[in-house]
């Protein structure tokens, strides 16, 4: 059982505060992923259940023990806290092989001669490192390193995995390759894993559960992935999450109209209607029409950028820019790849609502 | 007559040939971009077209002026050109304050003083700097860097601009800002850009044409739309985008896998040009496949991988031993994986 | 790291470094200050005044500013010239050439001096008596014991400093910055005025500045070419104050006053060139590797390449052969001939003669002994300011500064006033006293190669192996020490090799049995025993080329395990 919970954490650097009272439950065998703007401490959270940071107060357990404490002065050091960790840097010992920066643990740990080298080997193997056992990390590739430290956090078959960003310095090929590893790693092995990253892509494709954290250090968004994406709730984590299109609104019993327009939006608006609404839509949700029924809300096509995969098409829309995005093969059959000046009709498809004051999402979420 | 004219050039280092009897007109007021990995001479070309290299074959001319002649051992120095040029470390000279910077081409250029002051103030706002004026380079963001070598590019008004990878050291919504401002800037002063990147996406978007190269060769000029949709070749298409390329055999007059002959059809002929060869490739985009509830399409598969991402869906099928990869919008029906599927190729391409 | 505090081991490592660096360092300077500004235990102003406008004080001091400028212009002008022409001209050679200007940076000034003053002494120089018997004249081509003489001798051994400065700041230049000036319409003459030279000049200032603060502190030339012909500098005067007054409590004082002087300026200089290297880091590398522009030399390409090649002979070799040549010799003054040679002055010097086999024995282990200490204090120290969180640390970080601004002179000068008896220990004329003066002399280039060393050993390295569940001890044992092994040992390289022939501080140091292998060169020439001074300074040299080549091998393999490292 490794279940982490994180109970009134308080932590401060001098005036700072990042956290104020922190409460966080990381389910046995999850992979839970910290996600949030740089600055905004979820490192410190990592760092804290790792034993490198002492919270200021409240307590942090793992497993039903009781790893810092402040008040019961209870704090174990990070070696005595069997964890893995896997830092941005890799952090591969520069001075030792492949084999020796992975049976490190095992070594200190007094485990038997004989079992060393099996666990060391089958570590290696794991992250399919096989054959480079005697290689120095210089002679190896920045995934290859980051492989190594995977392994090393692994050997010992800690029940808590710790992940600083391991994947950023890697580029975008082996990124999604190790993406893959890790996650089938932890789900072979059913360890927890908490993984601090900014990246949202990374988030969604790898985390059971995620959580959003704001600049401050506050928990926007606890959820699944899809959750997280789809019904973000929160026009934070909306805008954090992906490309965001967000249109001040006006609501008139339950249609929405482009704020003092009578554009309408949507005819579906969720209850109860926010003081300052502003609608917030995906530019995959903007469906363009080549010859707009009556009726139907029309735009100027201002600029058309083709970035491969995608076609990227910004409107002037109720006096706004609007943003449509739509796969470049479906926008060429369909003949929706517009010249600049053209007239559109425009037509939103799930729609979300915030309030632009408190940012939080109306209606459809939880 | 176009506004640069490359005619035969051809530029060697020792025993690699750099670039290969290139050919090239580009109009004025056109955004012409030199796309390729690293290596194919496209920084080559454009340093020839700067005239940092010297040609072994072939001449140059720009504005119907020659610029460049190996037959005639003629080489106009870089610094009578009069061309714009950013370069990808920004080359910012970090011991003059940003309007120095800014100011130097038109001091070189012997331009009146109070004529530069209004010049040089009038490059700033045009690139948003004028706040930043008085600051030395080491104070600000890469960003603003090299908007600072973009707006020195342009003081003297250039009719050509020349852009060496200048994005590739920004993060990417910078980069994204940066295109924009650079986009807006020569749709207000018409001049023609040459830009390098080995970054499709950045090509396509920035560009009105673009020349695919390789090995110093020429593979494709052409509009993004159609560099994109109707690749010249399979360099082209594996380099454009993320691109399935299926090896098929002919099997009664259809195309099947070689390793998984009974998983069904790629395509449901077989084209008679590669019949003789007896093998040929299925090029697709990963958004082109169709991905369908098993016994639905084609062939069948296994979704071996599936990853969400938010705006697309990542899936890796397995057929046989191949992996096919696909992309699905998230409007789309998920699947998960272990799952059976079928597969279709609405749109195959065929190459060896 | 929180958990290091348990033992103390934090609080335990600091109190020694302080420790250390106060004994060593702080203390030997506070005394100077306090005799040359203490007299009878009170603060006496006007008596430092009067030292100082003493006629004798005053040339000294006037002498050696005005040295130090001139051999700062001449090294800068040198240096600079030569690093351009093998960094952004069409050279041949330029790879090997760039090696060779670094040479005479191996050879001890004071030795060169020694071969000099053979060569182009006024009346038994070679050169001249071969000049004078020429021409028939009896005026010598160039009489070496002259103001000009020393700063061409000193030109010759420190424009090295100048050198690598400039021509490291020429190629890390990013080259695109001068061609984005090209673009923009500048010719070559108007890109080197407004590009190049103010983007190298931060290299060149701080070369120069470095060239200025070791002409100021040194001894060896002034005292074998100047001391003859009443040309004194500050470290000589203090020499010469220090011998000739046996321990009169002026002349001590004298000596203190011009040392506070000493202190003084090399705290400016190296303040200044802190400040200018500062503003000197905004060379960028390029993001491409493009190849600068390269000047064609065309007619102007033999000529100037034989000046470098003539420049190399007349610095490097000349006086490297004339030392052996003269080490040969059966008498001095007998002809440079092949039946005037004998190898019975290298043996006597090496197996028989009490003196000299004393003075190679002491240097050995006296350098030995204090790389070995100061390497590890040096690595505790830096341990302490690079990597620990403690309190009080500024002080620390302020005593860590003080052995950079220390000249020969003035830590001789230091530990003579701390350790001849005031704080009950006497080891004044005994070995311990050199042994103790050198920790403090190269303290400076063991924290430097240390902390240089702990600060490429990431953190994240250090909290791998927490997390692994190394304790601290373990850490240190397994990660940082392996880690930064290899910068200790460049640190005990850096410290050996000068110590081997260091001449400023031991000259003031020295006592009937404690001489170094600097020192008996020194005072056999001094003493007129030429053949013996040279096959001494013969033995000198093949040491150190023999450590200049092992310390090469050592770092390029540390090189090469460097570019791989994360």
């Amino acid at each position: 059982m490794a279940e982490v919970r994180l109970e009134n954490v308080r932590k401060a650097y001098g005036k700072k505060v990042v956290y104020a009272n922190l409460n966080l439950t990381i389910d046995d065998g999850e992979c839970f992923t910290l996600l949030g703007p740089s600055g905004c401490g979820k490192t410190v959270l990592l760092r804290m259940a790792a034993g490198f940071e002492q919270p200021d107060a409240g307590t942090i357990t793992v497993g039903g023990v009781t790893l810092s404490s402040p008040s019961e002065r209870i704090f174990v050091p990070p070696d005595e806290r069997s964890l893995g960790v896997v830092f941005q840097d890799y952090a591969v010992w520069p001075h030792m092989t492949v084999a020796e920066n992975v049976r490190y643990p095992l070594v200190i740990q007094k485990v038997a001669k004989n079992e060393i080298d099996a666990r060391t080997q089958d570590a290696i193997d794991n992250v399919n490192l096989t054959g480079l056992e005697n290689r120095m990390p210089y002679q190896l590739s920045g995934g290859q390193q980051q492989r190594v430290a995977l392994a090393r956090a692994l050997v010992a078959e800690p029940k808590l995995m710790l992940l600083d960003e391991p994947l950023t310095n890697l580029d975008a090929k082996l990124r999604e390759e190790m993406r893959f590893e890790i996650r089938a790693l932890q789900r072979k092995k059913g360890i927890t894993v908490l993984y601090v990253t900014h990246d949202q892509e990374i988030a969604l494709a790898i985390s059971d559960r995620m959580a959003v954290l704001d600049e401050n250090g506050n928990i926007c968004r606890i959820g699944t992935p899809t959750d997280v994406f789809e019904r973000p709730g929160n026009a934070f984590v909306f805008r954090f999450m992906g490309v965001a299109n967000m249109i001040p609104a006006d609501v008139r019993g339950r249609d929405i109209y482009a704020r003092g327009t009578d554009v309408l939006l949507s005819k579906d608006a969720p209850a109860p209607v926010p003081s300052n609404p502003v609608l917030g839509c995906r530019p995959s949700d903007v469906d363009l029409v080549r010859d707009p029924g009556p009726g139907m809300p029309t735009a100027r096509v201002r600029r058309v950028n083709l970035l491969g995969p995608i076609v990227d098409q910004r409107l002037e829309f109720a006096g706004m820019e609007l943003r449509a995005q739509l796969d470049t093969h479906k926008a060429i059959s369909r003949g929706l790849i517009f010249r600049e000046g053209d007239m559109v009709g425009v037509n939103i498809a799930n729609p979300l609502l915030f309030d632009s004051n408190t940012l939080e999402g109306v209606g459809s979420h939880e | 007559m176009a506004f640069v004219e490359l005619r035969h050039v051809t530029k060697r280092f020792g025993q690699v040939t750099a670039v290969d009897d290139l050919c090239l007109s580009i109009e004025k007021g056109e955004c012409f971009s030199f796309l390729g990995p690293s290596g194919c001479g496209k920084t080559t070309t454009l340093r020839m077209v700067a005239g940092f290299e010297d040609l072994e074959e072939g001449e140059i001319e720009v504005g119907g002026k020659l610029i460049s002649s190996s037959l005639k051992k003629y080489y106009l120095a870089p610094e009578k050109r009069e061309f714009g040029m950013v370069f990808q470390a920004f080359a910012v000279w970090p011991h003059m304050t940003v309007f120095e910077n800014v100011a130097f081409p038109l001091r070189i250029k012997g331009v009146a003083r109070h004529e530069i002051e209004s010049r040089t103030k009038h490059s700033l706002e045009n690139t948003n700097l004028t706040k930043q004026a008085q600051l030395y380079p080491n104070e600000l963001s890469g960003g603003e860097k090299q908007r600072i070598a973009l707006a020195r590019a342009l003081a003297i008004n250039p009719g050509l601009l020349l852009l060496d990878e200048p994005l590739s050291n920004l993060d990417p919504h910078l980069r994204e800002e940066m295109r924009f401002e650079i986009k807006d800037l020569q749709r207000k002063y018409d001049f023609s850009i040459i830009y390098v990147t080995h970054d499709q996406a950045e090509a396509m978007a920035l560009s009105d044409r673009i020349m695919v190269m390789r090995d110093g060769k020429t593979q494709q000029i052409d509009t993004p739309l159609n560099v994109y949709a109707n690749p010249a070749n399979k360099f082209v298409f594996g380099f454009i985008g993320l691109s399935n390329f299926i090896p098929v055999v002919p099997r009664d007059g259809k195309a099947v896998l070689e390793s998984a002959p009974d998983a069904g059809q790629v395509s449901d002929s077989f084209p008679p040009e590669f019949a003789g060869a007896g093998r040929a490739t299925v090029a697709c985009r990963p958004a082109e496949v169709d991905l369908l509830p098993e016994g639905k399409g084609g062939l069948r598969g296994v979704i071996d991988r599936m990853a969400y991402l938010g705006e697309t869906v990542d899936y890796i099928v397995t057929v046989g031993d191949v992996e096919i990869r696909i992309q699905k919008g998230r409007r789309e029906p998920r699947f998960e994986a272990g799952m059976a599927c079928s597969l279709a190729f609405p749109k195959p391409t065929w190459y060896e | 790291m929180n958990r290091t505090g348990k033992f103390g081991i934090a609080e335990l490592l600091f109190v020694l470094s302080l420790l250390i660096l106060i004994v060593i360092v702080a203390l030997p300077v506070l005394l100077i200050f306090w005799t040359s500004f203490v007299v009878d235990g009170h603060f006496n102003l006007s008596a430092v005044v009067e030292v100082l406008t003493k006629p004798d004080t005053f040339e000294a001091l006037k002498m050696s500013l005005l040295l130090a400028a001139c051999v700062t212009v001449t090294c800068t002008a040198v240096g600079t010239l030569f690093a351009w022409l093998v960094t952004r001209t069409d050279m041949p050679f330029k790879e090997t050439m760039k090696v060779l200007f670094t040479i005479p940076f191996m050879l001890p000034a004071f030795i060169g001096a020694l071969a000099w003053k053979m060569l182009l002494s006024p009346r038994a120089g070679y050169i001249n008596q071969f000049w004078m018997a020429l021409f028939g004249t009896r005026t010598p081509l160039f009489n070496i014991y002259s103001f000009w003489g020393i700063v061409i001798i000193e030109t010759m051994y420190l424009f090295p400093f100048v050198f690598i400065q400039v021509s490291g700041a020429l190629e890390r230049m990013d080259p695109t910055l001068e061609e984005s000036a090209r673009i923009a319409g500048a010719g070559l003459f108007t890109i080197t005025r407004k590009i190049t030279i103010p983007l190298i000049l931060p290299a060149v200032v701080s070369g120069a500045l470095l060239v200025c603060l070791y002409s100021l502190a040194h001894f060896g030339t002034p005292a074998i070419l100047g001391t003859e012909v009443g040309i004194y500098t500050i470290p000589t005067k203090i020499y010469e104050l220090i011998h000739q007054s046996a321990g009169s409590f002026t002349a001590i004082r004298a000596a203190t006053v011009m040392s506070v002087i000493l202190v003084l300026s090399a705290a400016v200089i190296l303040y200044t060139q802190n400040r200018v290297v500062k503003s000197g880091r905004f060379q960028i590398i390029a993001g491409k590797s493009v190849r600068p522009t390269v000047l064609k030399l065309r007619g102007l390409r033999t000529p100037l390449f034989i000046l470098c090649i003539v420049y190399l002979l007349v610095t490097v070799v000349m006086p490297t052969v004339t030392i052996f040549l003269v080490g040969l010799l059966k008498t001095y003054g007998l002809p440079l001939q092949l039946g005037n040679m004998t190898f019975e002055n290298f043996y006597y010097v090496l197996f028989k003669w009490k003196l000299t086999k004393d003075a190679i024995f002491n240097s050995l282990y006296l350098s030995l002994g204090a790389a070995l200490v100061t390497m590890v204090a040096g690595g505790i120290i830096s341990y302490v300011l690079v990597k620990m969180k403690v309190r009080g640390k500024w002080f620390l970080e302020f005593l860590g500064m003080l052995p950079f601004s220390l000249p020969g002179t003035v830590i001789a000068l230091g530990v003579i006033l701390t350790w001849s008896g005031r704080f009950g220990i006497n080891i004044y004329n005994t070995g311990w006293i050199i042994f103790v003066a050198y920790i403090a002399r190269y303290m400076a280039f063991s924290l430097k190669s240390n902390s240089a060393a702990l600060e490429q050993v990431h953190d994240s390295l250090v909290e791998a192996s927490r997390a692994s569940g190394a304790t601290p001890w373990q850490s240190l044992r397994d990660v940082v020490i392996p880690l930064i092994r290899p910068g200790m040992i460049a640190a005990f390289f850096l410290i050996f090799l000068p110590a081997l022939r260091e001449l400023t501080t031991s000259v003031l140091l020295y006592g009937p049995t404690t001489r170094t292998i600097g020192v008996a060169i020194y005072t056999l020439n001094e003493d007129g025993e030429t053949v013996y001074a040279c096959a001494l300074a013969g033995v000198a040299l093949l040491l150190i080329v023999g450590g200049e080549i092992l310390i090469k091998r050592f770092f390029e393999k540390k090189k090469r395990l460097d570019n791989g490292g994360a």
